[in-house]
């Protein structure tokens, strides 16, 4: 086996990141999945960006400056969400669209910002994590995983039904607000490896995946930590010996695994079906209200079931 | 004479500025089980909302067990939604909805004890759902789904249950168990608030009526009187009934 990666420092530290946020950020994208807000880690990117921007310009460790922006973003997206109005959707597309305009904007003005450099930030590079950077990520990493491992219960009862938990007496907007700073971190945490635009992929695609294989909330989560640290790992490795752009890489394989997974799961339920063409064995129990619609059929009651029927026959679902 | 576990005093709630419930007076005390009635957007599921803090109060007073509302007496309320799903796309097995309602009167950053988990197992029972205790949320029928949402709120083992339409959408033979369940629960000394179109099976167990009419509280007083009795005229279970031959659904399988 060729061990050779290991002999570059540049590759250890990349490693060292790649592990670090492929465990962080799932933890945090299972509660955004759960809130189905898979897509606000995007714009806390962008928000980012302008931070990174500041750093550049300023000659400060771009990591502090992204950190101060993207907790700051988050702070107004959640005051801007808290209040509700309807205009709150316009006010945060223009927050995102200054973020990136911004930071391409500073870094342009920067004497040594060019091109190439806001490429490696926004697709991330392996070449460009310092050691500094690795302490800073551990650092992060640790405050991230201390929230949603060690407030799992209380921020998994706020994302899963917020009215329950505003009437049950839980703090739902300093949770909120929590969270939303807990996914800035990980942007920050994310911006070597996987890059600003592509980080939150990595919060979400591995948590998409775990849904497929777990039944649990707990399961879905340490599915996704797993998968997480596998792709962001393997990500680099390859981009290593590929010389691709590490983010791009790394995305990619977690994308192939929700695909194989995909495949896998109703590959599975094909050969249930094919074993008993007649059945079709769910753990599913239809009835009024169970979500699927109901068609009255002769003297029962079929439920479309994805593309087809299903009509109750003792202990299973025959196909009509 | 103990405090009431519910007082409002010219409470209004609404949503950004519009009131939609308007200057309400309300108490119910302990052991009591008042049912909320009313038509269709005459208020009765915003004032719930405001009542638990689900929507903001605009003005007036709203006092729980003596004081004024706060999350340290809202930990002792037990609350079960109008809607039959959860929404969330992660899977989530029944227990672990369930253990949600013990959630709030925890200290963060500290785990489930034992007390905990037997309260757990004790809501589980009480709605007949512990051998689907490990299957995922998703795969249980709407009835069974409700049940489940009644467990979480029971977990909590709060003082006062505040359910929203609890039987809309269940058929007769489960809403007369329902409505046992909750006989069982009044003799045990739990304080009920439910909203509701109609009392059906829960007639016998009802002490008092509320009224909503256009945000304002109506009427206040036994059930027996005709302006409760002209809100009430669709016993549920006949209701259940005509809507289940409609739609041809057949009957869910009883609970247990």
């Amino acid at each position: 086996m060729d061990l050779s990666i290991l002999d570059y420092s540049f590759m250890q530290r990349a490693l060292l990141a790649a592990l670090l946020v492929g465990i962080a950020a799932p933890s945090v994208g299972v509660y955004l999945v759960q809130r189905r807000l898979a897509l606000i880690g995007d714009g806390m990117g962008h928000i980012a960006l302008t931070g990174v921007a500041v750093g550049i310009l300023t000659g400060t460790a771009p990591v502090f400056t992204a950190l101060l922006a993207a907790v700051a973003g988050a702070v107004v997206i959640e005051l801007v969400r808290l209040r509700g109005r309807t205009s709150g959707d316009i006010a945060l597309a223009i927050l995102f669209y200054g973020g990136i305009a911004g930071g391409v904007v500073l870094v342009g003005l920067s004497p040594d910002g060019s091109a190439a450099n806001l490429n490696t930030f926004l697709f991330g590079s392996i070449t460009t994590t310092t050691s500094q950077d690795v302490v800073v990520f551990a650092l992060l990493t640790v405050a991230v995983l201390a929230v949603t491992i060690g407030l799992s219960p209380q921020l998994f009862t706020a994302s899963n039904d917020e009215d329950f938990a505003l009437a049950a007496g839980l703090p739902v907007a300093r949770l909120n607000l929590l969270l939303a700073v807990v996914v800035a971190t990980t942007t920050v945490l994310s911006m070597r490896v996987v890059g600003l635009l592509l980080f939150s992929a990595l919060m979400i695609v591995p948590t998409a995946t775990a849904q497929l294989l777990a039944r649990s909330f707990r399961g879905t989560l340490a599915a996704a930590m797993g998968l997480g640290v596998v792709v962001a790992v393997a990500g680099v490795v390859v981009s290593f010996y590929a010389n691709t752009p590490s983010g791009g890489t790394i995305v990619l394989l977690a994308i192939a695994m929700f695909a194989v997974a995909v495949a896998g799961t109703s590959a599975r339920r094909r050969w249930a079906r094919r074993r008993d063409p007649e059945a079709e064995d769910h753990p599913h129990e239809h009835g009024p209200g169970c979500g699927h619609e109901a068609v009255p059929h002769e003297d029962h009651t079929d439920y479309l079931h994805d593309d087809h029927r299903h009509a109750a026959h003792g202990a299973h679902y025959d196909e009509h | 004479m103990t405090a009431p576990v519910l007082d409002l005093s010219g409470v209004s709630v609404g949503y950004l500025d519009t009131p939609v419930v308007q200057q309400v007076d309300l108490r119910v005390d302990r052991g009591e089980l008042v049912v909320l009635l009313g038509e269709n957007g005459s208020g009765k599921s915003t004032l719930v909302k405001g009542i638990l803090g689900i929507a903001s109060t605009m003005s007036g007073d709203v006092r729980l067990f003596g004081r004024p509302a706060s999350a340290a007496e809202r930990h002792r309320i037990g609350y079960v939604p109008q809607r039959t799903t959860v929404a969330g796309g992660v899977p989530t097995t029944v227990r672990e909805v369930v253990a949600s309602g013990r959630v709030a009167g925890r200290r963060w950053f500290t785990r489930a004890g034992a007390t905990d988990r037997s309260a757990v197992d004790a809501a589980l029972d009480a709605v007949r759902l512990t051998d689907r205790a490990a299957d995922p949320l998703a795969t249980l029928s709407g009835g069974q789904q409700r049940r489940a949402l009644i467990a979480r709120a029971l977990a909590a083992e709060p003082e006062l249950l505040v359910m929203d339409e609890p039987m809309a959408g269940v058929d007769s033979a489960n809403v007369d168990l329902l409505a046992e369940a909750i006989g069982g629960w009044k003799r045990q000394g739990l304080t009920l608030l439910i909203v509701a179109h109609g009392t059906g099976p829960l007639r016998p167990l009802v002490d008092r009526a509320v009224v909503m009419h256009r945000g304002h509280v109506q009427y206040d007083g036994p059930l027996a009187d005709p302006i409760a009795a002209e809100h009430d005229e669709y016993p549920l279970d006949d209701h259940a009934e005509a809507a289940r031959r409609r739609l041809a659904v057949p009957e869910e399988p009883r609970w247990g």
